[in-house]
């Protein structure tokens, strides 16, 4: 069995074909006209919020250095700053570490329980991070959590205080672990097996050669991983809003939050300033890393790759079954335990009169049922919509021949710039700036707008590389064998991109319906999504009701991912390997130094 | 002192044998070529030797050592077997410079930094690429990526030096010119060499013996002329590039030689080289085309009467085949490929259509055994006759 590794980075122009430079076409016009004013637009707002004295769109604003310069020199905002760098960096390095073991453990031994990984992995990064927040802040609730429950009869005393640094730093490496693992997947699996062997016939043992070879060898793609979940990290919201406010922890995304939303008059320039500083933050990371990777990329050469043994490692396969085992534990049976627990109790840490009157209480709610409409709609136009941005986009950047097919491209990736709520910032400057769309305002597609927008960077890498592996010679056979420039490109073309779409779409929408960083500011009390609705609950102290509203989405997005399993398997079958198989998900190609 | 052996060697994949009852040995000094097509099991075998598969009966040995035997359970791992190896996609780690690549065996084996790099120099000068030293792998080409792969397998002066198809990824002229570099390292590192290849030509300019495998079996052992000359089967004779292959029948034996009847009832063609059989027995007739005769047959007495034992044919095709004509000449119903020199013994170029005669001289041909009768299932592809094969009875 020979396996084909793909270079992610296909180049746009072959040499050999020349690449004649064309007028843009108008449909690459509108397209960069919608990205510059999509993507680009909300950075170059928040910048320009910073020193305006009021929100964008609201008459009597005048320019002014004093919001910018308050914040500035506020030790709380430093504090802040510092507390981001902590957090972030911390709960890197842990599930980076986990991560990296996690995959070396599923791809190169013969641990039991290794298959139950990856599936483990998927399910983790389908449910949104706000899940983890809230079933921790649950779990460790004192003196009522299962954990915490659970501590106590076995210590006497509670050692464990959930919110907390310690709280904060677990929890975020839970979901971070299973979204990094998923990224070095990939990269594990395509690394070339001979460079092992290689090593091996050279005369070093298996753990050296992981050490000395396959390690440094991946090393790009494991920076990259690291530098991609330093940025997230900075942005994250949910998890130190519920577990380190209530500490008295404050990171810069809660700060912005609190300058934005919890103080009256929002401070709009103070919120702009802790954005723009998370945002230099982002660019030096960048940049740092293009100075410590340099050119250096480390292609893959396709080899004969041939079933690999795996590694016996005798008794230290257990250890890694163990972890997989508590992984699995802490990441999803607790917090899934403790919510369907939660959801059934009559009042929260009441362990007696089970029942249902909390679904019933809540599908009975006047704000449910818009909430779960409108984290569908979200979940399906948002998805495609950033899906079909994504497959416009980088089609046109490998298939144009204008000078300006890389500018959607990269307004893209101007947005990795502006994690989480900062985005949210921009988003709002941008939009009320514009005056048909301030009238968009606390309406529903205000937050499907900002959602498509946010999410389009994810759809993006997803479907960029399957496209760039979609040979041109496939569509000038089927010229060549008599099809119309449109039939090649509808037949030929667009079919092959068909299930990374689907791909794309799927991801999209799941991320888009567990996202709470948007619709925290952009919607309104009449149109919140389904997790703005479980975290009000969770604030209002219904900790039982918020628990069975987000049993509720978890069970429809399991439901969703149980029926693609299925219909991909029934695809499958019917195909029998004719359908090119899902593209995994892709590292961000700038940021791991994949850039071309 | 580091011979290798392998003794009933046997490896499947799922319910698939790749190799049964494989036994071998190539002695100290050697360099044995596994030699077949593409799924034969050579590459197994080599994979088997360096330890990065598993066989599932056997043993091996290099030089004293039992390396496997999982009878015994035995099982040395390749980094204990004091191998080099040269992968066919070279393998070379993309972080580490050529020279970063070329001492990491000294390093593993914890070679002092002095001793390494006088080593890894020495080894980068006989390679010619001591220049190169302190570039990154990937910013070279692949002939430069192949001299390093194979400084990089023999710095270390391990007992066996390995080669799975190290030329198959080169263009025509550069892989000559490395099958000359593979040799000289060879003859220079003293030990013994097992080189995989799929080329004919390959083996045959490079190796001490070749080993023709089919099927997870081998088909012949022996030296690159026997080989060429007296290739044991038809599989072997039509792998090393005989270009004629024809069923005939044994008519007649004497003093070493045989004569046969080709299908088509012509001949008899004499030939003292290859196996003997009893008349009657069904062969195979192999020839290549350059080895065989050819004129333009006019009627008896007149100068284009066939010469004895000439073969008469009808000339179906002439193709220009580089200072040489070939002939595709039909003889009664068995076509006979035939390359003469372009003003050959016809005098000049013979026309399609026209009459003409073939002749086998002397030992211009080997007879084989008809192992596609035998193995008649597997050998589909294989034949060169467009007549199924008849067996005598």
């Amino acid at each position: 069995m020979s396996t084909a590794t793909t270079d992610l980075r296909t180049p746009v122009g072959r040499p050999g074909v020349a690449r004649r430079q064309r007028r843009p076409s108008p449909g690459l016009i509108l397209l960069c006209l919608l990205s510059l004013g999509l993507f680009v637009w909300p950075v170059v707002m928040l910048a320009y919020g910073a020193f305006r004295t009021a929100p964008p769109g609201f008459g009597h604003a005048s320019w002014s250095t004093s919001g910018f310069t308050a914040a500035l020199s506020s030790s709380a905002v430093w504090h802040a700053f510092a507390n981001s760098l902590i957090l972030s960096g911390s709960t890197v390095l842990i599930s980076t570490a986990l991560a990296v073991y996690l995959a070396w453990t599923v791809t190169r031994t013969a641990t039991p329980l290794r298959r139950i990984v990856t599936p483990m992995a998927v399910l983790i990064f389908a449910i949104p991070p706000l899940f983890f927040a809230l079933s921790w802040a649950m779990l460790g609730e004192q003196p009522v959590g299962l954990v915490d429950k659970a501590l106590h009869a076995m210590f006497g005393v509670t050692p464990l205080n959930i919110q907390s640094w310690f709280g904060m730093i677990g929890v975020s490496v839970l979901g971070a672990t299973a979204a990094e693992y998923l990224l070095l997947l990939g990269p594990f699996l395509a690394l070339d097996p001979s460079f092992e062997e290689a090593s091996l016939v050279c005369g070093a043992s298996r753990l050296r050669s992981f050490f000395l070879i396959e390690l440094p060898a991946l090393a790009p793609s494991v920076l990259g991983v690291m530098i991609l979940g330093f940025v997230l990290g900075m942005g994250l919201l949910t998890v130190p809003l519920l577990l380190g406010e209530p500490a008295g922890i404050y990171v810069l995304p809660t700060a912005i939050y609190r300058d934005y939303q919890a103080v009256t008059p929002p401070d709009y320039a103070g919120a702009s300033t802790l954005a723009l500083l998370l945002v230099a933050m982002v660019l030096i990371l960048v940049a740092l890393q293009t100075r410590l990777l340099g050119r250096r990329s480390f292609t893959t050469v396709t080899g004969k790759s041939s079933r690999r043994e795996r590694l016996d490692i005798g008794r230290w396969k257990w250890l890694g079954t163990a972890v997989i085992v508590i992984y699995g534990l802490l990441a999803l049976v607790l917090p899934l335990g403790q919510f369907v627990l939660g959801s059934l109790e009559s009042y929260f840490g009441v362990y007696s009169h089970l029942s249902l009157n909390n679904y019933s209480t809540v599908l009975h709610a006047p704000g449910t049922s818009s909430a779960f409409e409108t984290t569908l709609l979200v979940a399906v136009v948002a998805g495609f919509s950033a899906a079909a941005l994504g497959v416009w986009v980088a089609l046109t950047a490998q298939r144009s021949t204008s000078r300006l097919r890389r500018l959607p491209d990269l307004s893209i990736w101007v947005l990795w710039a502006v994690p989480g709520i900062t985005l949210s910032l921009g988003l709002i400057w941008a939009y009320l700036s514009v005056p048909g769309l301030r009238s968009l305002y606390a309406t529903q597609w205000i937050v499907l707008l900002a959602l498509i927008v946010g999410t389009t960077p994810i759809a993006s890498r997803a479907v960029t590389g399957p496209i760039g592996q979609i040979s041109r010679e496939l569509e000038e056979a089927a010229r060549t064998a008599g099809a119309s420039g449109f039939r090649a490109t509808t037949g030929i073309l667009l079919r092959l991109i068909l299930p990374s779409f689907v791909v794309a779409w799927f991801i999209t929408g799941i991320v888009s319906s567990g996202n709470l960083d948007i619709p925290i500011l952009l919607a309104s009390p009449n149109n919140q999504t389904v997790p703005l609705l479980a975290y009000n609950q969770f604030n209002d102290g219904s900790l039982s009701q918020a628990a069975a509203t987000f049993c509720l989405l978890i069970g429809i997005v399991a439901a969703v991912l149980v029926l693609a399993a299925v219909m991909r398997f029934v695809l499958r079958l019917r195909a029998a390997g004719r359908s090119p198989a899902l593209p995994a998900l892709r590292l961000p190609a700038g940021l791991p130094g994949r850039s071309r | 002192m580091s011979a290798v052996e392998l003794a009933g060697l046997r490896k499947s994949y799922a319910d698939v044998t790749v190799l049964d009852d494989f036994s071998l040995r190539a002695n100290q000094g050697e360099l044995v070529t596994l030699l077949g097509p593409s799924g034969c099991g050579k590459t197994t075998t080599l994979r088997c030797i360096a330890g990065l598969e598993r066989a599932e009966r056997g043993e091996i040995r290099i030089g004293e050592r039992l390396v496997a035997c999982p009878e015994r359970r035995v099982f040395l791992p390749p980094n204990r077997r004091d191998i080099g190896m040269v992968f066919q996609s070279y393998a070379l780690w993309p972080h580490m410079t050529v020279f970063g690549n070329v001492a990491y065996p000294l390093r593993v084996r914890r070679r002092d930094r002095r001793e390494r790099q006088r080593a890894v120099m020495e080894i980068l000068a006989m390679v010619g690429m001591d220049s190169y030293a302190h570039r990154p792998v990937t910013e070279l080409s692949g002939g430069q990526q192949q001299r390093v792969a194979l400084a990089r397998a023999m710095v270390a002066r391990p007992a066996v030096l390995l080669f799975d198809e190290p030329l198959s990824n080169l263009d025509a002229k550069l892989r000559r010119s490395m099958r000359r570099e593979i040799r000289d390292a060879h003859d220079r590192s003293g030990g013994t060499s097992i080189y995989v290849t799929h080329d004919q030509e390959e083996a045959i300019t490079l190796s001490d013996r070749i080993v023709v495998i089919r099927g997870g079996a081998i088909q012949q052992v022996g030296t690159p002329k026997e080989i060429y000359t007296e290739p044991a089967t038809r599989f072997v004779a039509d792998f090393i590039g005989f270009d004629n292959l024809l069923t005939a029948t044994v008519t007649e034996a004497r003093d070493g030689s045989t004569a046969v009847k080709l299908r088509s009832g012509t001949g008899p063609v004499w030939t003292s080289k290859g196996i003997t059989r009893a008349p009657g027995t069904q062969v195979v007739l192999a020839a290549r085309a350059d080895d065989l005769e050819i004129g333009s047959l006019g009627p008896p007495g007149s100068p284009g009467e066939a010469p004895t034992a000439a073969i008469p044919g009808v000339i179906r095709s002439r193709t220009y085949a580089g200072g040489r004509v070939e002939y595709l000449v039909e003889a009664g119903g068995v076509p006979i490929v035939v390359r003469a020199p372009e003003a050959g013994a016809a005098g000049s170029l013979l026309d399609a259509g026209s009459d003409a005669w073939v002749r086998f001289p002397a030992d211009a041909a080997v007879l084989v055994n008809d192992d596609n009768a035998e193995r008649a299932p597997q050998a589909a592809g294989s034949a060169v006759e467009s007549v199924p094969v008849q067996r005598v009875t």
